[in-house]
């Protein structure tokens, strides 16, 4: 099953596209970074995901063909969206009893459970807790709806670094416990090699990277040789992206392992090689899952 | 009393509210409290006032004097009058806006503050769909806020008893406009109009501006233009004129005996011609030549036809208004 699929899926905010042509099948059971630089679409696709906003085109669905916006959808399927908007007048109580009375399969003692060991105080009003207390609300209330796909909008990108461990390592145990899937959006990638293991590279709109963590390092590798040398490995192997210094270039190609000779052999990391294609957006890596409807494989 | 205390007298205990009433209820209640602190402050100085109107309408004589236009009523209706006038007159004025700020106050902010802090995001993917979400909220609050406006109108329609025989209820800018059901569906109205000027500008302050502006763009041509088409006036020669208290008198003019409505400038002229000086001389003047003025007028008989021809349009646009905030919040597009 996908989690979220899409197909030709576009956005468009008055005459700028925010989604272009996007064309995803996320598959379940994992934790998904989706990752590009502010105004890749990001929040677009998210948004699309949840029915917070309407596409220009093409579709999407999500848990295996679900329309976003459906009863189904509304009750399987946790967001935490962007900042962790709450309500900043109501208590942590009060906020627990208003989802509690908005969603069917809400466990309050489950979310009451958790904001105890994590030292918030019920009775306090939500304005009053730290951005890291507030972000660990919305996750609590999330967790405790029991979403089968939990989507998170940059959850951690206003943190401070130790807030920002506390939520993930909370994030994280509860994967564990539970096997649900997650799909997170960042652009803060150093975080990410630890926690996820699936990659989206969102980039101006559309998709350049997508796929298994662990598949893409096994499929990238770092030379580092004479700059002399470059342009002619550059015809000879798929560079992704290259810096060239005056002696020394520093190169990340796809699939091999052939060592030419002078050249130094280094497997690359998460970080590195989202930055690479970052820096080359006419480079593509698109594996990926099929698609349940496999027909589309052909476009 | 504490809540623990609530919970031991279970007679005392409000209906238990669930879902999205009760996050309504949680999400508006300081908003609802304000609205009954406002009506039932202006209630408290209408009963305080009122009593002792009452009271002096028995002790001045005015109750017992027979009729109004009777003699023997002149003195105790002058004496009331000059005593209790200025809040006949002043009260409603003031309180005729009332509906509009209370659309400004509850209405603009219901769907603006959630797009302006981005709670519509916390809200609207919790599991209930938002659509249910806006239904409630317009139903539920305006409901509410209609039954509150319904009841302070019939306060202040206790309130304005004494008055009733001496002024009527007719007049525009008067008590017509706070007794009656008017009141309760420009209630309606305002919210309604809050509602959706709120969802489409998105910011609170802003929306609750327009709310105020758009509301008295409507409402006060209504009461001028619109109002006295309802019915066609009552045509009636002005010395006749006691039927006319109470009633609202739209036109007044001068005609003659063949019934031709006569310039009041060339009147003038006329008169000024063949010599006339004095009001007294004038008015034998005009007599001579069957010149007589008249006036059209609305009579109290018609408040209740004209109250519900009005009210019945204010609540068919709120309607309508509640309607395109529901569309607008479905189909939301950014």
């Amino acid at each position: 099953m996908n989690v979220i699929e899409t197909h030709a899926l576009g956005k468009r905010y008055r005459r700028s596209w925010a989604l272009r042509d996007c064309t995803i099948a996320i598959p379940a059971g994992r934790v998904v970074a989706l990752v590009g630089p502010n105004g890749a679409g990001k929040t677009t696709l998210l948004h699309l995901a949840v029915d917070l906003t309407r596409q220009t085109s093409g579709d999407v669905t999500v848990l295996g063909g679900l329309t976003p916006g459906s009863p189904d959808a509304l009750s399987r399927v946790g967001f935490v969206a962007q900042d962790t908007p709450l309500y900043s007048y109501l208590s942590v109580a009060d906020t627990l009893r208003l989802v509690g009375n908005l969603s069917a399969n809400f466990d309050e003692a489950e979310a009451r459970t958790r904001l105890a060991e994590l030292g918030i105080p019920l009775r306090r009003r939500v304005g009053t807790l730290s951005g890291g207390q507030q972000a660990q609300v919305a996750l609590a209330v999330a967790l405790a709806r029991h979403p089968e796909l939990l989507i998170l909008d940059e959850p951690v990108a206003r943190l401070d670094p130790v807030a920002r461990h506390d939520f993930m390592a909370g994030l994280m145990a509860a994967v564990a416990e539970r096997g649900i899937s997650v799909v997170l959006s960042s652009h803060v990638v150093a975080e990410l090699q630890r926690v996820c293991d699936y990659l989206i590279v969102l980039a101006a709109g559309t998709v350049q990277v997508a796929g298994g963590v662990d598949e893409l390092l096994a499929g990238h590798r770092v030379l580092t040789g004479p700059t002399d040398q470059a342009g002619e490995i550059a015809t000879a192997l798929p560079v992704v992206h290259e810096s060239r210094g005056t002696k020394q270039s520093r190169l990340l190609v796809r699939c091999t392992d052939l060592a030419p000779a002078g050249w130094q052999v280094q497997e690359t990391n998460l970080e590195e090689l989202v930055l690479c294609y970052l820096r080359s957006p006419q480079a593509t890596a698109l594996p990926g899952p099929r698609r349940t409807d496999s027909d589309v494989m052909s476009a | 009393m504490t809540a623990a205390t609530m919970r031991a007298h279970p007679a005392w205990r409000l209906p238990r509210l669930r879902g999205l009433a009760w996050v309504t209820w949680r999400q508006h209640r300081i908003a609802l409290a304000g609205v009954v602190a406002l009506l039932g402050g202006f209630s408290l100085l209408m009963l305080f006032n009122g009593l002792a109107m009452h009271r002096d309408y028995v002790r001045f004589g005015v109750s017992s004097c027979g009729r109004l236009t009777a003699p023997a009523c002149q003195v105790p209706v002058t004496v009331f009058t000059e005593h209790y006038q200025g809040w006949a007159q002043f009260l409603p004025r003031f309180l005729e806006f009332l509906p509009g700020a209370l659309g400004v106050f509850v209405g603009a902010p219901l769907v603006a503050r959630e797009l302006e802090s981005g709670t519509f995001r916390f809200a609207w993917t919790q599991g209930r769909h938002r659509v249910s979400w806006i239904v409630v909220k317009l139903v539920l609050l305006g409901a509410v806020l209609t039954g509150l406006a319904l009841a302070f109108s019939v306060m202040f329609g206790w309130w304005f008893t004494p008055f009733q025989p001496l002024m009527g209820r007719m007049d525009g800018g008067q008590a017509y406009e706070v007794t009656g059901i008017v009141f309760a569906a420009r209630t309606l109205f305002g919210f309604m109009l809050g509602g959706l000027l709120g969802a489409l500008i998105r910011r609170t302050v802003p929306a609750m501006a327009a709310t105020a502006a758009t509301w008295l763009a409507v409402v006060w041509p209504t009461v001028v233009f619109v109002r006295p088409l309802i019915e066609k006036p009552i045509s009636t020669p002005e010395n006749a004129s006691f039927i006319t208290k109470g009633g609202w008198v739209v036109s007044s003019w001068t005609q003659d005996a063949a019934g031709h409505h006569l310039d009041e400038g060339l009147l003038l002229t006329r008169a000024r011609a063949a010599g006339v000086g004095t009001s007294d001389q004038f008015r034998a003047w005009m007599s001579r030549h069957h010149y007589a003025s008249w006036v059209s007028y609305q009579p109290e008989s018609r408040f209740w036809h004209f109250q519900t021809v009005e009210a019945g349009v204010y609540v068919a646009v709120a309607l309508m208004l509640a309607a395109l905030t529901v569309s607008w919040v479905r189909q939301r597009t950014t």
